[in-house]
């Protein structure tokens, strides 16, 4: 909770609206330098009123000074790492004027204690922070999650809550997706046990009613069989991601994955694009990491 | 080419064939988006058979599932038909309603150390319109 700082960040209940518009006025740098004074001040804990008041200060400081748009985490750490090279190698006696990367102590400082408030307050605010990045542009290294649909539905509707819940109680892990499209979620979740397999089946819908269908077919006796897929002639790709070849194809709509792990066969297949497709694919096998 | 070389492309065209083996493409459907039947053999029941199905269509459909199975014998080099199901004769074993996939699976009792396959001939179809496609399965020695 904030104990003193700037004024509109002092109050127990924060006043998002009025700070926002406060805030809307500043410059990036005004912003940065009053979040450096918070954070410079010890005054940020680990509360839900906190992490609200940094990330509206975040909210609009990439509004006025956006981070990059294609994040490329690699490029992004080189660059880091040469800008804190920099940075050690120039003597501020040498540097006319007031160099911005003699913040870069702050900013790292900033991203850290950001970081622990967003981890801290992640699951009471709702949001899935095991697929955070770290994303560096505009001098401020930020922590924000990739957004995702909605990967499970109110506990008390059914007996199952997500893919990786049904799956995890016949004891089948890294088979249900981490991450799907934002504006899917999901509407429902079937089992289906018979004497061959079993079919798990999630479907997620858009609100426009765009489908999103993802099946996991557990063979109990046979090795998965031979599945006929309707396709158009002109995609067709194998994409492999930890040593598992995923077949993706599209359909006239659609597009759709496909691939055997073990006595498992899966199958994605919805309005997707091709590269949301592939993220989909990526995130089955994050949690192996 | 020597003995090493031949063992080498023999197992790499094997692989190849392995890859390949779970998939198989037909054309584009607005309907029908993947399928199969198989056949599970019993050991030690008398030659029972699982006939196993399943249909996906491209989102939720007024009807999908299968309008016939046949199960055929090897016959030499030929396959012989020895039962053909028809969907409508028993719709609720084949067929389901607005839903957008549907599985089932039922008994059949081949003559043991014959080898036998399923062909499925599926369906699904909405207000507007359907489609129709075709699946064989692999092929199976039935168990005594």
């Amino acid at each position: 909770m904030l104990k003193q700082g700037p004024k509109a960040a002092a109050s127990p209940s924060l006043d998002v609206v009025n700070l926002k518009k406060r805030l809307e006025n500043k410059s990036p740098e005004e912003l940065i330098e009053e979040l450096d004074q918070l954070l410079d001040n010890g005054v940020i804990h680990d509360t839900p009123t906190d992490s609200l008041l940094i990330s509206t200060y975040i909210d609009i400081l990439e509004e006025k000074d956006p981070v990059l748009g294609d994040f490329d985490p690699e490029q992004n750490y080189a660059d880091l790492m040469e800008r804190i090279q920099q940075s050690t190698y120039l003597s501020p006696k040498t540097v006319p004027g007031k160099s911005r990367f003699s913040h870069l102590g702050y900013y790292v400082a900033a991203a850290a204690a950001i970081s622990i408030f967003f981890l801290g307050s992640s699951y009471a605010l709702g949001a899935d922070w095991a697929k955070t990045l770290f994303q560096w542009g505009g001098d401020l290294l930020l922590l924000r999650p990739v957004e995702s649909g909605q990967l499970t539905l109110p506990e008390a509707q059914t007996e199952y809550v997500s893919l990786e819940d049904a799956l995890k109680q016949y004891g089948l892990d890294n088979l249900s997706p981490g991450w799907i499209p934002p504006e899917y979620a999901l509407t429902s979740i079937e089992v289906f046990p018979m004497e061959s397999f079993v079919e798990f089946a999630a479907v997620y819908q858009k609100t426009s009613g765009d489908y999103l269908s993802v099946s996991i077919l557990y063979f109990l006796q046979n090795a998965p069989p031979e599945i006929t897929f309707e396709v158009t002639p002109d995609f067709r790709e194998i994409y492999t991601v930890s040593d598992i070849e995923h077949f993706i194809s599209s359909n006239t709509e659609t597009y759709k994955a496909c691939w055997i792990n073990g006595a498992c066969e899966g199958i994605i297949s919805g309005k997707v694009s091709e590269k949301e497709l592939k993220k989909i694919i990526d995130s089955l096998y994050e949690r192996q990491v | 080419m020597n003995t090493r070389r031949i063992t080498i492309l023999l197992v790499t065209i094997l692989l190849l064939s392995l890859t390949g083996a779970s998939i198989a493409y037909a054309r584009a459907s607005s309907y029908l988006e993947s399928y199969f039947v198989m056949l599970t053999p019993k050991e030690g029941e008398n030659g029972r058979m699982i006939v196993s199905f399943w249909v996906q269509g491209t989102g939720i459909m007024d009807k999908i599932g299968a309008d016939a199975i046949q199960i055929q014998r090897r016959s030499g080099t030929d396959w012989i038909t020895e039962a053909t199901y028809a969907g409508e004769d028993d719709p609720s074993l084949f067929y389901g309603t607005n839903v957008s996939q549907y599985r089932n699976e039922f008994n059949y009792y081949g003559t043991p150390n014959y080898d036998y396959r399923a062909v499925i001939y599926v369906y699904a179809g909405n207000s507007s319109g359907s489609d129709t496609g075709n699946h064989t399965s692999g092929s199976v020695t039935c168990k005594p």
